[in-house]
């Protein structure tokens, strides 16, 4: 063969190796491949009487990825990072969870989510977020301390439209457009934990034994896939605090999959 | 450069063969660039729902019609020379080398035709802009402001409701002043269909205005690559009758809390 006509072809070759290995590479950094898929539960009946079937999806945000989630044995390549997770039914940290950051639910379903957040908080950037947006009567149940070993509250429970700007641990934002079906707009601010429970816990291995306790639910349109992620600055010093677990999919961010 | 070379421009030049074929297909190019650099790019961004974007669109047909006889002129003389004769061969026929003349009377026409060009689109430009900055200047305006996160907007409505949203209500024909900002990094509030687009900067408020003019729901996009969900900062834009509008500022929940202020600072 041609040495000009075979250099010609090994550079092709070489070019798109070279374009199959990054995009393997980019599929495999997705730090969360899975999906959560959300357990069926009952009907819902909604305050104007409306009646939705219901699902039900139990999450976890922990302050790093240590002990809890789906990072691996050690947390992974980011054990420092801070992490939504899946996790039990009562809030029960989970080391080896499948997947935590992508979830699916079905159309025109009430989604009810509880998340029990086990970090500490400080000021949002934007007190827009401290407001429960786009749930059922736009509120939310919480509880300050759940105690995980009796699997009770630890303090009373109670409707909130808004938590303080200032107390907050992080945010569970669900917002986009979806290949321009429904807009699906859903914000909830998650109260941060005792900020010394949180760090004694961390440095005793593990995570606090009294998260915070918040369930919402809102209803999900037609199909489409959209993006969620958290509104309060937790990620590392650079592009404004919202680099590293916030500039990361699969950690403060994934995406949710109405389907079905 | 060769003693040999022809003059080009001697005699009856524009008679000749590929002077006449140059000229045809610099109208038909020109013609071409001009009908699908305008229609293709109009259709694509769609229907206008401002006075701004109709300005906007207007200005985006007389720049590329004012732009298309010298991409056609260009195009044709680049095919014209990717049509004529070649040489097959290891050694380079000796008209090869370069052949550039000193022609005083071609630069002083291309320098001067260059300047009219540029003088023509900035006139043209500075009076679209001053007609876009009419809405800034109407007294009864509505005002709105603007705030940019990593990756949603929302925005405040003055007045004692307070009203905060994700999503943009507007009333049909009626002036509106944006207040924009960003909490985070910098962003682009976009209007697509209303022509409005102006950067989002931490810290500091930028003043737009636009008066929708078409009932219908439009596109809000953030124009500024700001991070890894840069893709999904999308809204939408409700474009209202008053009546309905007004209904839906009643409906709002009495925050209490706009950051807006006359002076479009923070509260």
């Amino acid at each position: 063969m041609n040495k000009r006509i075979l250099a010609a072809l090994t550079t092709v070759v070489l070019g798109f190796g070279l374009i199959a290995g990054i995009g393997t590479y980019v599929a495999a950094a997705k730090n969360d491949p899975g999906i959560l898929v959300a357990e069926g539960a009952d009907t819902y009946t909604a305050p104007d009487g409306t009646t939705y079937p219901q699902v039900k999806l139990s999450l976890n945000v922990y302050p790093n990825s240590l002990f809890g989630g789906h990072h691996g044995a050690g947390g992974g390549a980011h054990p420092d990072y801070v992490s939504y997770a899946a996790g039990g039914p009562d809030g029960e940290v989970l080391a080896d969870a499948p997947t935590g950051t992508n979830f699916q639910v079905p159309a025109h379903t009430a989604v009810t989510i509880t998340v029990y957040q086990y970090d500490s908080g400080e000021t949002l950037n934007n007190d827009y977020f401290a407001h429960v947006r786009g749930t059922v009567d736009g509120k939310a149940t919480f509880v300050q301390r759940w105690d995980t070993k009796a699997k009770s509250n630890a303090s009373a429970e109670q409707q909130i439209t808004n938590i303080p700007a200032d107390m907050v641990g992080h945010t569970f934002t669900v917002h986009g457009m979806s290949d321009g079906k429904d807009q699906l707009f859903v914000s909830v601010p998650l109260m941060m934990s005792d900020d010394d429970e949180v760090t004694a816990a961390e440095e005793e291995g593990g995570y606090t034994q009294f998260p915070s306790k918040t369930t919402f639910t809102f209803i999900t349109g037609d199909e489409g896939e959209y993006v969620w992620n958290c509104e309060f600055p937790c990620g590392d010093g650079t592009i404004a605090r919202f680099g590293a677990a916030m500039s990361t999919m699969g950690y403060m961010s994934g995406h949710l999959i109405v389907k079905g | 450069m060769l003693d040999t070379e022809p003059d080009y421009f001697t005699g009856q030049w524009w008679k000749r063969t590929d002077v006449k074929r140059h000229a045809v297909l610099w109208v038909l190019l020109t013609a071409f660039i001009g009908y699908v650099g305008t229609e293709v790019q109009v259709r694509a961004i769609g229907a206008p729902a401002s006075g701004s974007m109709e300005n906007v669109i207007h200005l985006m047909r007389v720049f590329t019609w004012a732009a298309a006889p010298v991409a056609g002129f260009a195009a044709a003389i680049s095919i014209g020379a990717l049509m004529g004769k070649r040489h097959y061969g290891d050694n380079p026929p000796a008209e090869s080398d370069h052949a550039i003349k000193n022609s005083p009377r071609a630069i002083a026409l291309w320098i001067v035709s260059s300047a009219l060009m540029c003088l023509f689109a900035l006139v043209v430009g500075l009076i679209a802009l001053q007609k876009d900055d009419a809405s800034l200047l109407d007294a009864k305006a509505t005002h709105v402001n603007v705030v940019g996160q990593q990756w949603v907007w929302n925005f405040d409505y003055p007045g004692e409701s307070g009203v905060r949203s994700n999503v943009l209500h507007l009333p049909v024909n009626q002036p509106v002043v944006f207040h924009v900002t960003s909490m985070d990094v910098k962003h682009s509030f976009w209007l697509v269909q209303m022509g409005v687009k102006i950067d989002a900067n931490p810290g500091v408020f930028t003043e737009t205005a636009v008066t929708p003019n078409k009932i219908g729901t439009f596109d809000i996009r953030c124009a500024e690559l700001c991070g890894l969900l840069h893709a999904y900062m999308q809204n939408k834009v409700i474009v209202e009758s008053q009546e309905d509008y007004d209904k839906w500022i009643a409906s709002q929940p009495n925050t209490g809390e706009t950051t807006w202020t006359e002076e479009g600072g923070n509260a």
